[in-house]
């Protein structure tokens, strides 16, 4: 399915309760939609990079078995975009959910 | 494809700084899929998609020069050389004194001159280096020079369209290219130009 427009506050959403590197956010967001929301792992990481400029998520690096890994975590601007992330796509689904009721 | 003809496809043209952090991120991310055993480079999909949303987000070669010739925070950056400045000078009162004898010969076109070259050196006297400063500033220099362009018309002088070519659309690619920077780079690593 088709993810345009969606994939920043799901990562968003990913990040909310803890910090998580790339690969992670990716598999996390595959499996919580249990596998309709798939895209390709190569676009995660330019969205990263947009939020980060955006200053809605912040990137530390941390070693993990011997390897260096970059993790990310949620800022406070980004908890409030979430928030309104959230609120914009229930008024969204309910509106296009209202219309394919009707059809 | 292998991993590294997928990296070179979706980090082509980016700067120097961009390539590594591009290079460090995918190769720990395979590491990952390795580790829990679902590694494939098919994953990742097309590289020349990643390349373009790459090329949104992280400095491109060219940006990277650029902001290397106007002194910013990059690996490629080194401070403006004196002969540099000396030029830049040199090519202001060029610029001014063509433009004083344009005006003597043709007051009208002090309207599209004066803003082109009085408001950019201007820039270099006014405290416009907060980002909302440097935005009401841009925005002045282009109602001035667009404005001054449609006074000259109106009073006869003919802009060509060829000066129009070689004056506005250098400065709108320029404009452009700026922007972009200023999307990528944090504040903290703005070159007092880029405010401009």
């Amino acid at each position: 399915m088709n993810l345009r427009g969606t994939l920043p506050t799901l990562i968003l959403e990913a990040l909310e309760h803890q910090p998580d590197h790339g690969y992670s956010i990716a598999q996390r967001i595959k499996e919580r939609s249990k596998g309709v929301l798939d895209f390709k792992e190569g676009t995660l990481y330019p969205t990263l990079h947009k939020l980060e400029q955006e200053q809605l998520v912040e990137s530390y690096e941390e070693i993990e078995k011997g390897r260096t890994r970059r993790y990310y975590r949620i800022t406070r601007t980004g908890r409030t975009a979430l928030s309104k992330g959230r609120a914009e796509w229930r008024k969204l689904s309910s509106a296009v959910s209202g219309i394919l009721k009707e059809a | 494809m292998t991993l590294d003809q997928w990296l070179l496809i979706a980090t082509r043209g980016l700067s120097q700084e961009s390539v590594e952090r591009v290079r460090a991120e995918i190769q720990q991310h395979c590491e990952a899929a390795s580790e829990s055993g679902n590694y494939s480079v098919a994953a990742l999909g097309d590289p020349k998609v990643a390349n373009r949303a790459y090329r949104k987000v992280l400095l491109t070669e060219m940006e990277a020069k650029l902001l290397s010739a106007m002194g910013g925070n990059t690996s490629l950056s080194r401070k403006p050389e004196p002969h540099g400045k000396i030029l830049a000078g040199i090519l202001m009162a060029e610029a001014a004194f063509v433009s004083t004898i344009f005006i003597l010969k043709n007051p009208p076109i002090a309207f599209f001159v004066v803003p082109l070259f009085a408001i950019p050196l201007l820039a270099r006297l006014l405290p416009i280096n907060t980002p909302r400063r440097g935005r009401i500033y841009r925005w002045v220099r282009w109602s001035a020079m667009l404005a001054g362009a449609a006074l000259a018309a109106l009073f006869g002088v003919k802009i060509s369209q060829g000066s129009f070519l070689g004056v506005f659309m250098p400065m709108l690619i320029f404009e452009r290219v700026y922007s972009s920077i200023r999307r990528k780079l944090p504040v903290s690593q703005w070159p007092r130009r880029l405010y401009s």
